[in-house]
């Protein structure tokens, strides 16, 4: 390979590189400042994408581009300093976890507003006036545009840089990054600099996205693909380091361009395509620094709290709790005798959706160990089922009852690597996990059919009615969920709630915090691989969507919705999330909207998910 | 035979000499106190014994058997229990549970995924509560106890797998001095009846010389005395450095 080969690839990877270091700046800031991991930011990138087309399709010529790429930037800010001061304002003080669910809540809004004003369509954006030709450097066409994107990097950094360390607002900035309390303390207006943070991180966002119109069209998906990004750059330079997220998007960008440059290479007589790898490097570079480096290339230890740190009350279930369960599974199963079969489907895929809640519960409750890629394990389920009956000509029932160790095993493995970590940067881990097991799913075209996912994987003759395969489902999950509850009550459970609340003290009295953590994970994975192998079945088919991110997002906002310190939260914010999103499909296309209203609106009401505010307001009733 | 003995024991962090060299014994049943002014390198000689720190050189012997750099939870296997200066108990349960998964990790089931851990060993954890005197709140949240009774709950946890060290890091340090002396002499009940060795840092003068055998005297790293408490109060070299000051 020559460097002509190489030169254009790298140019690209180079130019990719600036746009990302703006979005990860962006989302670094406002995390550092306010400790919010803002799931929106990608969404407003989304949004500077948007507008600066939109002001380019109005106003033509130099002034529409270089005007538009201006105008989205600051409109962006707007909409970033409203999300600020209209939700997450109003719950600095609730738990992490809460501010995450209303950021989940924004994207769900963000997006079905996109959808409205712009469609569905993918919109191209015009060419930059002025950097539309190519310069000949080495003997090969680089475009302008993108030597203008590689020095805006720099650029940026270099102010960024001056404004935090040569205004006072910068040197403040930078102290709530290190201390927040002190800044507090010190008689600053923590308001003001809160929503001025968040407009400065928008306007970065905003000016991401728009920079990026000559180079990609507008899509209703950049904000979760945005996000993801960020979040990878920001996590392998460092939380809170701006320089870390520098170095970072530049390593990013120019190893998807080798990836790109380099294609098929013949290793040991493995034709092995790197081109296939650009979905999966960034992932695999962030698993492989976090693994040497736990806080990132140029990340500090301070910077990383515990999302959940719970210490509210947690009552062990006694016998009427038991009771009350018989009772709730039983009127479950006299169900088909009652209601019609559109309900029924519904009333499966709730079943599914509750262990996968719970699943996902056991890791975030007792383990206080926040997943952002629990959807691995239910897709690892899910098409471990699918390949057992389909491939190796298992029964449906031999396969759903394998499908759970299966996951299990994948739980260890992911575990062993996560449980090394905390916090986000575990979060992140999770996510890395994640991605990498749909870039597998993906693209391993001849096993699981790559994009185009499998079909025709019905249940077997005796479950095929509607009714039977909801009581099959039943019968899998009631049990599962209940063995999740158990052992959350049992000594394991116990020890790793023990390792939660006070690891210093757990470990002074013997119990090794790590390896309990490590060990939810297999328990966790498999209630999520047992509800991957129940949903495929019931749907006919699988695609990669079965362990996207947006799954692992639906669990995270189910599990937060019914809340977290409860045992029963989960599963009734499951049964929640699902109807409601049933029940707005059903009448309007903008489900999302609605959805991310109704969660916005749960999340400012009850700031400790739905039951566990009921169970506040009723101290003695029944929800646990 | 001393039942724990601390040689040379070293740490520095960055330029600072935290700990210098030292060396001590504790006695089978003996109670000893760690003491000295703000920055003398308790805290870190402490957690050097504890296994939270481990030492850039020296060695730690329990009972004849080297557990240099070993981990808390490998101590605890081997007798040695401890309480922290910032009371820390199990927020999200109730008192009596906090015991109960001490006792279970003392059984080796803390792996256990069956069972109710809200049962087992109830009965026993209701006993070692009913020692500290808490058997009345066994059943409270343990964020509502107040603090004195978190401290007895941690002597409680403590006390779990039948210790035959325990550490007290600044047991007292947050509570009236009324409470002070009761703690002590609780502790002083508990231990002394099997024959527990007690090794406790500690501000407050009146505790150290009331409930310990023995005193070590560290400054800036180094033991600088130790001995009886009548004698080490008339030590010129205490007397300097807690009357005196540095000056």
């Amino acid at each position: 390979m020559t460097f002509a080969d190489l030169a254009p690839q790298l140019v690209n990877g180079l130019a990719n590189a600036s746009t990302l270091f703006l979005l990860a700046s962006g989302l670094s800031l406002i995390f550092g400042v306010t400790r919010v991991v803002n799931f929106a930011h990608g969404s407003l990138y989304m949004l500077g994408t948007y507008v600066g087309i939109s002001v380019t399709e109005h106003v033509s010529g130099p002034l529409g581009f270089w005007g538009g790429i201006v105008v989205a930037g600051l409109a962006v800010a707007v909409v970033g300093v409203l999300i600020e001061t209209l939700v997450l304002k109003r719950i600095y003080h609730a738990p992490e976890l809460f501010q995450l669910l209303a950021t989940f809540a924004v994207v769900l809004i963000v997006k079905d507003l996109a959808l409205i004003v712009w469609g569905a369509e993918d919109i191209l954006g015009p060419r930059a006036p002025g950097l539309k030709e190519a310069v000949e450097i080495a003997g090969s066409a680089i475009p302008e545009y993108d030597l203008f994107l590689i020095a805006m990097g720099p650029v940026v950094l270099g102010l960024l840089h001056l404004l935090l360390s040569r205004t006072r607002w910068g040197v403040l900035v930078r102290a709530a990054t290190e201390d927040r309390e002190m800044v507090g303390a010190l008689g600053v207006n923590q308001a003001w600099l809160f929503t001025g943070v968040f407009a400065l991180g928008s306007l970065l966002a905003g000016l991401a996205g728009a920079l990026q119109i000559p180079r990609e069209p507008a899509s209703l998906n950049l904000d979760l693909i945005a996000i993801t990004d960020a979040f990878v750059v920001v996590v392998v330079g460092g939380l809170g380091s701006l320089h870390g997220a520098f170095v970072a998007a530049l390593v990013i960008g120019i190893v998807k361009a080798l990836c790109v440059a380099l294609g098929t290479v013949e290793v040991a007589g493995f034709g092995i395509d790197f081109t296939r790898l650009t979905l999966v490097v960034e992932f695999l570079l962030m698993a492989g620094t976090l693994a040497v480096r736990p806080f990132g290339l140029f990340g500090r230890p301070v910077a990383v709290s515990e999302p959940s740190r719970s210490v509210a009350a947690v009552v062990a279930p006694g016998k009427r709790f038991h009771v009350g369960f018989v009772i709730g599974v039983a009127l479950l199963a006299c169900a088909p005798f009652v209601v019609d079969e559109y309900l029924l489907v519904l009333g499966t895929d709730i079943l599914v959706f509750a262990l996968f809640a719970a699943s996902l519960h056991f890791l975030m409750g007792p383990g206080g160990m926040v997943s952002f890629g629990h959807a691995a394990f239910f897709g690892a389920g899910a098409y471990v089922a699918a390949l057992l009956v389909r491939q190796a000509g298992w029964s449906m029932l031999g396969a759903i009852v394998a499908t759970p160790f299966a996951a299990a095993a994948l739980g260890l493995a992911v575990g062993w690597f996560c449980v090394r970590l905390a916090g986000v940067y575990l979060a992140m881990l999770t996510l890395a996990f994640a991605q990498i097991a749909w870039s597998i799913a993906f693209q391993w075209d001849d096993v699981t059919g790559g994009s185009n996912g499998l079909v025709g994987i019905w249940p077997a003759d005796w479950a095929s009615a509607k009714r039977d395969y909801y009581w099959l489902t039943l019968a899998f999950c009631a049990p599962a969920v209940w063995a999740l509850w158990h052992v959350t009550h049992a000594p394991f459970g116990h020890a790793l709630r023990a390792g939660r609340d006070a690891p210093a003290r757990a470990e002074a009295l013997g119990i090794h915090v790590r390896r309990t953590r490590w060990f939810a994970f297999p328990i966790a994975a498999a209630g999520a691989g047992l509800a991957g192998a129940l949903f495929v079945f019931s749907k006919g088919s699988l695609s990669p969507e079965v362990m996207a991110i947006a799954r692992s997002v639906d669990g995270l906002v189910m599990v937060l919705l019914g809340g977290v310190q409860t045992l029963t939260g989960p599963v009734a914010g499951a049964a929640l999330f699902t109807w409601l999103q049933d029940e707005t499909l059903r009448h309007t296309e903008y489900w999302r909207l609605v959805l991310g209203a109704v969660i916005l609106a749960l999340v400012l009401a009850f700031p400790r998910g739905v039951v566990g505010s009921l169970s506040a307001l009723f101290p003695k009733g029944g929800a646990r | 035979m001393n039942l724990l003995e601390a040689r040379d024991l070293e740490k520095r962090y960055g330029g600072v000499h935290a700990v210098a060299g030292v060396s001590f014994s504790v006695a089978a049943g003996e109670r000893v106190a760690l003491i000295g002014p703000n920055g003398a390198g308790k805290s870190t000689c402490f957690n050097l014994i504890g296994g939270q720190v481990r030492p850039d050189a020296g060695s730690v012997v329990l009972d004849g058997k080297p557990v240099t750099g070993m981990k808390p939870r490998a101590l605890f296997r081997r007798g040695v229990a401890r309480t922290f200066q910032i009371t820390a108990t199990f927020a999200s349960m109730s008192v009596v549970e906090n015991v109960q998964a001490a006792i279970a990790s003392h059984l080796g089931e803390s792996f256990r995924p069956a069972g109710s851990a809200t049962h087992a060993h109830r009965d026993a954890a209701l006993a070692l509560l009913a020692r500290v005197g808490l058997d009345a709140q066994s059943d409270r949240h343990c964020a509502q106890l107040a603090y004195g009774d978190s401290k007895r709950l941690e002597l409680a946890m403590a006390l779990a797998n039948a210790p035959r060290l325990l550490l007290m890091d600044e047991p007292t340090a947050g509570m009236a001095p009324g409470e002070r002396h009761a703690l002590m002499d609780l502790v002083t009940r508990l231990t002394a009846s099997d024959g527990v060795s007690v090794l406790f840092t500690e501000h407050d003068m009146d505790i150290v010389f009331a409930h310990a055998d023995r005193l070590l005297v560290l400054d800036r790293g180094r033991l600088i005395a130790q001995g009886a408490p009548s004698a080490v109060r008339a030590d010129p070299e205490v007397q300097r450095i807690y009357l005196g000051g540095h000056a």
